[in-house]
Formats: structure tokens, sequence, C-alpha cells
């Protein structure tokens, strides 16, 4: 039995046993209008929402943007949730969402031309890195070739390593459709990725490095 | 085979690329979480009333008795036929639709199967997002009605009308069938609303980037609709142009989104489907219906191993689990070297755990991990492994497969029950 002590907790530490309640236990903190709650969860999942969002997107500055919509549409429809166990799930089917609408609204904006180019916009991250932008680059165009579906499939499960079931939940597909995307998915980029030279040649220096090792 | 082999490698790598990125990208967390918390702050919800507040209490009583008197009797109600609740989550059984009469009588009925969600009611009507399946709607028209039923990226504008939406999530296709009035389609596609008229039908296509109209009877396609504003990759039209609106009688030479797909609409679901489609767009009863007319036990012993996985999946999706063992177990029996074969395994031993069969399942689950040491359910099968030896033999025994798990996954979907093994120890 641990003896109980009566310690003051310095201002820092007031939220740590709010990190420690459950999924479940946060949702309806939030639900009863619990914003330090909400703010556990952004702790919590807000990595993960980005990584889908910047993943399935490229790099863009108006991301974050669409990762705070996620959160606040989650905000809103708390009450809702029936299952709060399934947050993470909830947030990232919410995240593939928020991300293939965008996509679509991004494609229609360049065939109506609102869009100048449909280039890429300059790289904040990689902008002293001319190689690995174009390198970038070259992946987002291949990317752009595939079905947002497809896309999304390959996102959630290369870039942010989610389970087949997980992602057909986010996506609302049987696993054995996620399975057959998935397939094609890598069967198109590994043709595609041919044509780009940059990124050819990236993946024939990670061959050569794989096989130095 | 080598060459799928390559084909993920590559994919892993160009993810591996694209997370890196991800990882190198600044992004000023402390200032994202404060603007995220200020602008939750701005949604209103209950106020938790402290003392100064009590002061302001009895105007604070005099306003929501003036919110309620004005609020109240405007908002829409709604009930579901033969239920006691009124959730706003409707999903329907899989053997019987669903009726949501709201109080102004309008009507929606939910076909089985279907979902639906009442997202928000107004005095003058609602917003509801069919997630799955078909709705038949009757609105009744009133003079400021306003309702919109989403689908999808599409939102249907309505004032007062009859019609059918059916939206399959999976093959990303709407389809609206209008047998009164009129409504608008907002699309993605343009910038326009596309205009219907009643005795028409609408029906768009994600996937084929294309939207047809049609008579409703005669099956004969009228020309692509307020979609003609887009463009072809040539010159396009301004989304501006008039018969870009309410142009649904505004012949047009090509359809500027598909032009392979511009004739009628075709069928929703086709009888010579084969069983892996079915699957793919959701028909699972379709599915049983042909295996029960094929003979089911002739199929345990004659079907391909990809109509047994397809037929065990509709038992599984439809929680026939009779079926499912069948279909399983005879893929077992006749294709255990094949991809089905390996991966019945794994699935035989999810269903024997949601059975409460743990040791059972637990076998399962090592058949299909010694199998398929990096087959596509891998991690799934060592959580399962991972939770029913923490079900029989204790946490402590799950232990090293906690470890296990979450070395190999770390970001894995089951890292928290993981966790959750070890922080017990």
């Amino acid at each position: 039995m641990i003896p109980k002590r009566t310690i003051s907790a310095p201002a820092g530490l007031a939220r740590f046993p709010q990190e420690r309640l459950s999924d479940a236990q946060l949702v309806h903190e939030v639900a009863s209008g619990d914003r330090s709650a909400f703010g556990v969860i952004w702790d919590r999942y807000g990595k993960l929402v980005r990584g889908v969002v910047f993943g399935a997107i490229g790099p863009d500055s108006m991301n974050e943007d669409l990762v705070q919509d996620v959160f606040l549409a989650f905000f809103r429809g708390a009450r809702s949730i029936q299952d709060g166990a399934a947050l993470r799930a909830y947030l990232v089917g919410v995240a593939v969402r928020t991300a293939t609408s965008e996509l679509r609204r991004r494609k229609v904006r360049r065939w109506v031309g609102l869009s100048s180019t449909g280039e890429l916009p300059e790289l904040p991250v990689l902008a002293e890195d001319s190689e690995g932008r174009q390198t970038l680059r070259a992946l987002y165009r291949v990317l752009d070739q595939l079905s947002d579906r497809r896309r999304m499939v390959f996102v959630l499960r290369h870039v942010q390593g989610l389970e087949l079931l997980e992602i057909a939940a986010a996506l609302e597909i049987s696993e054995s459709t996620v399975r057959r995307e998935l397939g094609k998915a890598q069967l198109q980029l590994a043709a595609l990725a041919k044509r780009e030279p940059a990124l050819d040649e990236y993946l024939n220096l990670r061959d050569a490095a794989r096989g130095a090792q | 085979m080598k060459q799928p082999e390559h084909e993920r490698t590559l994919a892993a790598e160009l993810g591996a690329l694209l997370r890196e990125n991800i990882e190198q990208t600044t992004v000023d967390e402390a200032a994202s979480r404060a603007r995220l918390l200020s602008r939750v702050s701005a949604v209103p919800r209950a106020p938790r009333l402290n003392r100064k507040w009590w002061l302001a209490a009895p105007a604070l009583a005099a306003a929501a008795a003036l919110i309620v008197w004005w609020r109240i009797p405007n908002r829409l109600s709604y009930e579901i036929v033969g239920s006691n609740k009124a959730d706003s989550y409707v999903s329907a059984p899989s053997d019987r639709p669903l009726i949501v009469r709201f109080s102004d009588e309008t009507l929606v009925e939910v076909e089985a199967g279907s979902r639906l969600r009442i997202e928000d009611t107004t005095r003058d009507g609602a917003r509801v997002l069919l997630e799955r399946g078909s709705a038949q709607v009757h609105v009744v028209h009133r003079p400021q009605s306003r309702w919109t039923f989403a689908a999808g990226p599409f939102d249907v504008l309505v004032t007062g009308t009859r019609f059918d939406l059916h939206w399959n999530p999976s093959s990303e296709a709407l389809q609206l069938e209008l047998r009164e009035g009129s409504v608008e389609i907002r699309t993605p596609f343009a910038a326009a609303p596309v205009a219907l008229r009643g005795g028409q039908a609408f029906r768009a296509d994600l996937h084929e980037r294309s939207m047809t109209t049609s008579e409703l009877g005669s099956g004969a396609p009228t020309p692509p609709v307020a979609s003609s504003a887009l463009p072809s990759g040539a010159p396009q039209a301004a989304p501006s142009d008039p018969s870009a609106r309410a142009g649904a009688s505004s012949p047009s030479s090509a359809n500027p989104l598909s032009p392979a797909i511009s004739g009628a609409a075709p069928p929703v679901a086709s009888a010579a489907k084969a069983w892996s489609k079915l699957i793919a767009s959701g028909e699972f009863n379709t599915l049983l219906a042909q295996a029960n007319e094929r003979g089911v036990p002739a199929c345990l012993q004659a079907c391909s191993a990809a109509d047994l996985g397809a037929l065990a999946d509709a038992a599984r999706y439809t929680s026939k689990t009779d079926l499912a063992d069948q279909s399983l177990r005879a893929l077992r029996a006749r294709f255990v070297r094949a991809p089905e074969g390996r991966a019945a395994a794994f699935l035989l031993g999810r269903l024997r755990e949601g059975q409460g069969a743990a040791r059972e399942a637990r076998t399962w689950y090592d058949t299909y991990s010694s199998e398929s040491p990096a087959g596509p359910y891998a991690a799934e099968a060592l959580a399962g492994k991972m939770r029913t030896v923490s079900k029989t033999d204790g946490r402590a025994a799950a232990e090293p497969l906690a470890r296990e798990y979450l070395k190999r996954y770390p970001t894995g979907v089951h890292a928290g029950t993981a966790h959750g093994i070890l922080a017990d120890q």
C-alpha cells in the first residue's frame, strides 16, 4: 500500500491526471464541455492527424488549418460519439475525409483554372535541399495520378503505418478492398516512379545503400 | 514471386520518404494548440456558472425563457417510427427499413442496411447526412423550407419534393431519382449547382468523374447538366456560364468529365457481378442470396478460393458466423497454401475470439503467424495472440508478446493494449 502524500503540484503538472484518462473518458469529458480534456486529445492525436493530412496533401501552409478543422469537427460532434474508445479511428476517419475533400477541391480548382499550374507550393521544410525538394515534388506528382482512395490507402499504410482493419474502418471499405487497393497502389507507384527521374534516382540510391549494408 | 515484394518495398521506401518529410516539417505546436483552443472557446457550449453569474441569474433566466419560447416551437423535432428513441444517428438493420418522421410531417425512409445522421435541425428543415445506402425522402413543402441531404461530397438542396437517394461510399457513386418537385445538387465538380426537376434521375460517379441525368422510366439520358461548366483540359467555360446554371435542359456536345460515361446511368447492380466485386461494393446480402441459389454445400466443395473468401467475408459482415466458419474451414481444407487459405487461419482465430473461445482462437493465430510471418494480418495475429494469452494465462504471460508487438509495430492500433499490459507488470 502506497502511503498517501499531499503534494502541491506545480501548475505545469495540473493536467497530468487527465492525461491518464482513457479515450472514452476524454470523449465523455469533452462532450460535457470540458475544454482541457479536448487539449489532451489534441496532444494525444495531433501528430497522427497531422501525419494523415500532410501525407495526403503534401507540404502546404493550409495544412495546419485542416488539422484544426478535424479537431473542431470532433469537438462539435463529441456528444454524438457513441463509442469513445474508438476515438483514434474516429479522428483518422475525419482526417481522411477532410484530406480527401481538400484533394478534390484542389483538382476542381485546377480544372477550372483557379490554381495556376497545380504545382506544389514552395516547400517550407526542404527549401535549401533542392534535390530533396525535387524528389518530394516528383513523389506528389506520382501520387496525384492515383485515385483519392488509393492515395489514402497508401498514406495510411506506408506513411502512417496503420493496419488494414484500421484503414478499412477509416475509408469505410472492406479489408479485402483495402488489400486490393494497396496492391494496385504499389504496382502503380512502381510504374510511375520510373518515369520521374528524381524519384527513380532516389530509389536507386536507397537500393544501393541497402545493398551495401 | 519476387516482383510484388519489390513493389511493396518500393512503396515502403516512398512512404518513409514522406514520413521523414512530415517529421521534419516545422510546426509551432504551442501556437497551433493555443489557436485551436481559442477557436474552440468560440464554439458555444453550456457554461459552468460561477458566483458572479448568479448576480445575473434573473436576467439570464428571462433571456433563457425568451430563447426557449422562440426556439422550441420552431425547431423541427423528429422520431424514429416504432422506436422510443430520437437518436441523431439512424442505422437501419439489415432486414428492415426505418422511418424517420419529422414534426412537419417530412418522412425519410432509411432502407435496410443503410445509415444516416441527422446533423442539425432548424425551424425550416434539417441537414441530413446519408452515410451509406438508400433513403426515400418526402419533404413537405412549406414557404421557408430548407433541407439539405448530404452524401459524400454532394449536397442536395430541397424545398419540397419527393425523391430516392442512394450513396455508395465504396464506389463513391451517387444516384438520385426525383419523383416530384425540384432540387439543386452541389457537386465537387462545378461551382454552379446542378438543377434537377421532377421525373429526372441524376447519377454521379467520383471515380469516373462523371455526372449524367436521364428521364425516369425512359432510361434515356439527357445531356450532361451543369457540369458543362467544367473544363476538359482545354480552355474552360467560366463557372458563371449560363449553360452551367439550371442547365439540365441545355444540350452539350461532349461530357466534359468523362466522355465514355455520358450515356444512360448504368445499373446500380448487376447479377453477373463477380463475388469479389459484390464484396467491394458492399452487396453482401446479394452475394449470400446468390450463394444460396447456387447451393452452399456445393460451393463449399467446388467454389474457387476467391469465391470462398468472398463468401466468408459476406457471412462475417452480416454476422452469419456458422456460414463464415464453414467457408473458412473449406478454404483451409481445400486451399491451405493459397493466400485465401492462409488468411482463413487468422479469420478463424478472430471468429473464435469473438465467440469467447480464446484458446482455440490463439491456436489459429499461431497457425497464421507461423504460415505467414509477414502476411497482411501479421500485426493483427500477434495482437490477437497477445489478447488471448492475456485472457487465458494472465497479463503477465502476455508481457513478452506485448513487448514484441511494440517492437514490431510501435504505432500500431494495438499499441495502447500492449502498453497497458506492460504497465501492469
